[in-house]
């Protein structure tokens, strides 16, 4: 009798743990889109470098019409000089694309708000928080426009290959001490472990000099230098974000002294891939464990 | 950076008396010892703790025959002696020189609100700043960084055509024109600079980065691009200390004492353009350091230009390392720009300055 009690409850419990996840999961569609119950998009609209990515990349491609000047892959998306990602109109959108769904991950100038006005599905995908986050946005994004198998198989390739990185670093990259500059002195910002690049860095096991909570940290030298990393990634090293090469690094005053500067062990990120948290986070990863195989080759 | 009003001295103001020797001697020590402690703070104290003690045996273990093991690492070496120490040096050599600059300028022109950037300095220096960010693709001249490059050439050129103008309304014998001529430059050069930050908004937080003001360095290249215009500058206007002495008692009375006057004015000035625009050129534009410091010597009933220069000269270097310790600490890792703290400490110092000479005006 009592085991059966237990079974019941068991059971219940199980029947609203899974109702809880399923709200869960359709909270950002019930919140930020009239997905249930509508067609399959037409019209995509597309402010965000990373959402154009997952929609090119689960088979939505023909379904969008404009993306942001930001959009820069696949070099096939329909790019708008005028849509600028961190400050678009509605009503601009609205007249010129006709959309029936606009995907975004900044709300500026409330253009969610504006959109809703006329009656524009709106899907908001703000910067993941982790790697499971994103994972959901490219289901979510599958969902909203009919290619939710397509978007489920992506996910577990990312997945599937997220795996055979660590498979192949084995241990290597373990206990690494690693510094992700986001721009160079005198204004020195840093990826902290808590950001998602940062969060990237330890599903491979590897440990960031700051773990500050807020993501992006602004840091001193002495502080970079007192740390002294093992391994140091540059996200600014294209012309347009500082133009940061290695070189720059070794040569500022006092940084001779860091680990990774006299191990040369300074490496460039893909600037892409390292600010969106799209399908592209495995060439992010496999980026990072080919400079960790290069530098353990070199460094035991 | 503030266009001062016309304001002479006048036959009411403090008579230059002659003090004892000892008591100049007891002064220039007292300073040293404040430039001393200071230069000690600012490498002292950072983001990184390292003990003080620990930088002291390091420094007498470089000493020849002393055989002391220096218990800095390699890191906290790098930090104190790559990072901090060449920061604090620039910061001296620029607070020094403006506040030298700023008691030359005072005494010249017989106005106590004169400030180093009285005659279109900063307008040059930010204009030419303005057009090195904006307008030059590659910053780099001849091996030389443009911005600072083009930031001198502005100040001097601002300088030589405020002169020019001055000069062709009577300034050889009245400082008033030039000093006119100075705010007609600065105005112009201004407007040319707000104009083209209007077509290049994506370059703003550059240039204010760079009006605001900073001794961060990247090594000793800034102090050694600006010590020679520095030591210059310096001492040209410290053998001037005694005629600038002369020069306050007024320009026929100076005169009528075998002065001649154009010419020294034309020698100190061109020595504080110099001086100027080279610390301009290398931290940016940091104001109220020439204004204040000569006027808190001056608190100390100091009044004769031979003890106010290198009084200025220590007290300025002081105050500007001390202030980049707080614009580096305050809200730390992050910084303030230095010209942010240099402003907060001199406008109320400054409001002071002006109360005093509308009472005693």
């Amino acid at each position: 009798m009592t085991n059966r009690i237990s079974r019941r409850i068991a059971a219940l419990a199980g029947v609203a743990a899974a109702a809880v996840l399923a709200v869960l999961v359709a909270a950002p569609l019930v919140g930020h889109a009239t997905a249930s119950g509508a067609s399959c998009p037409r019209r995509i609209v597309s402010i965000s470098p990373t959402a154009t990515e997952s929609l090119f990349a689960i088979g939505a491609g023909h379904q969008v019409v404009a993306v942001d000047s930001d959009s820069n892959f696949p070099s096939t998306a329909p790019r708008k000089s005028g849509l600028i990602a961190y400050s678009p109109s509605g009503t601009a959108i609205y007249s010129d694309y006709r959309p029936d769904l606009v995907v975004i991950s900044y709300d500026a100038n409330h253009v969610i708000e504006e959109l809703r006005a006329v009656h524009v599905r709106v899907l908001y995908q703000p910067t993941a928080a982790s790697l499971r986050v994103a994972y959901q946005q490219i289901r979510n994004l599958g969902i909203v426009t009919c290619h939710r198998a397509q978007a489920t198989r992506l996910v577990q390739s990312m997945q599937g290959k997220l795996t055979g990185i660590r498979h192949a670093l084995g241990t290597r990259a373990h206990g690494l001490l690693t510094y992700v500059e986001i721009s160079a002195p005198p204004s020195l910002y840093a990826a902290s472990s808590r950001s998602f690049i940062g969060q990237l860095f330890g599903t491979l096991g590897m440990r960031n000099i700051t773990t500050d909570p807020s993501g992006f940290p602004a840091l001193s030298q002495e502080q970079v230098i007192a740390a002294s990393p093992q391994l140091i990634f540059l996200t600014d090293h294209l012309a347009k974000d500082g133009g940061v090469t290695a070189h720059t690094v070794a040569t500022r005053p006092g940084w001779g002294s860091i680990r990774a500067v006299r191990a040369h062990a300074i490496y460039p990120l893909n600037d892409d891939a390292a600010s969106r948290w799209g399908p592209r986070i495995t060439v992010l990863l496999q980026q990072i464990a080919h400079d960790v195989l290069v530098y353990r080759a070199h460094h035991r | 950076m503030t266009t001062a009003p016309v304001h002479e001295f006048t036959d009411a103001d403090p008579v230059v008396l002659p003090r004892g020797r000892a008591r100049d001697a007891m002064w220039l020590a007292a300073a040293a010892i404040i430039l001393a402690l200071s230069l000690l703070a600012g490498l002292f104290i950072g983001d990184v703790s390292v003990p003080p003690q620990d930088i002291l045996l390091d420094v007498l273990s470089r000493a020849p025959l002393l055989h002391i093991h220096s218990p800095l690492s390699a890191v906290d070496s790098a930090i104190v002696w790559q990072l901090r120490l060449p920061r604090v040096v620039l910061a001296a050599l620029v607070g020094g020189t403006l506040a030298l600059c700023g008691a030359a300028y005072q005494g010249i022109f017989r106005n106590p609100l004169a400030d180093p950037y009285l005659l279109g300095v900063a307008a040059g220096a930010g204009l030419g700043a303005t057009i090195a960010i904006v307008e030059v693709v590659n910053l780099t001249v001849l091996g030389v960084h443009a911005l600072p490059l083009f930031a001198f050439c502005g100040a001097l050129i601002a300088v030589g055509l405020a002169y020019g103008v001055g000069r062709s309304v009577g300034a050889g014998r009245s400082s008033t024109t030039l000093i006119l001529g100075g705010v007609a430059v600065a105005a112009f050069l201004t407007a040319i600079q707000t104009f083209l930050q209007q077509r290049h908004t994506d370059q703003l937080a550059v240039i204010y980065n760079w009006i605001l003001g900073s001794v961060a360095t990247v090594g000793w290249s800034q102090v050694l691009t600006m010590l020679p215009y520095a030591l210059v500058a310096m001492v040209v206007i410290l053998i001037h200390g005694r005629l600038l002495d002369v020069m306050g008692l007024g320009d026929d009375a100076a005169r009528g004492l075998g002065v001649r006057t154009g010419q020294v004015r034309l020698v100190v000035i061109g020595a504080v353009t110099i001086g100027t625009a080279a610390a301009v050129a290398v931290s940016g534009l940091i104001g109220f350091v020439g204004l204040i410091v000569p006027h808190f010597v001056r608190l100390l009933g100091i009044r004769s230009h031979r003890m106010l220069l290198p009084l200025s000269l220590m007290l300025g270097a002081a105050f500007l390392v001390l202030c980049d310790l707080l614009a580096r600490t305050v809200v730390s890792p992050s910084e303030l720009p230095i010209g942010v703290v240099t402003a907060i400490i001199g406008a109320p110092a400054f409001a002071v300055v002006l109360r005093t000479s509308r009472v005693h005006g």
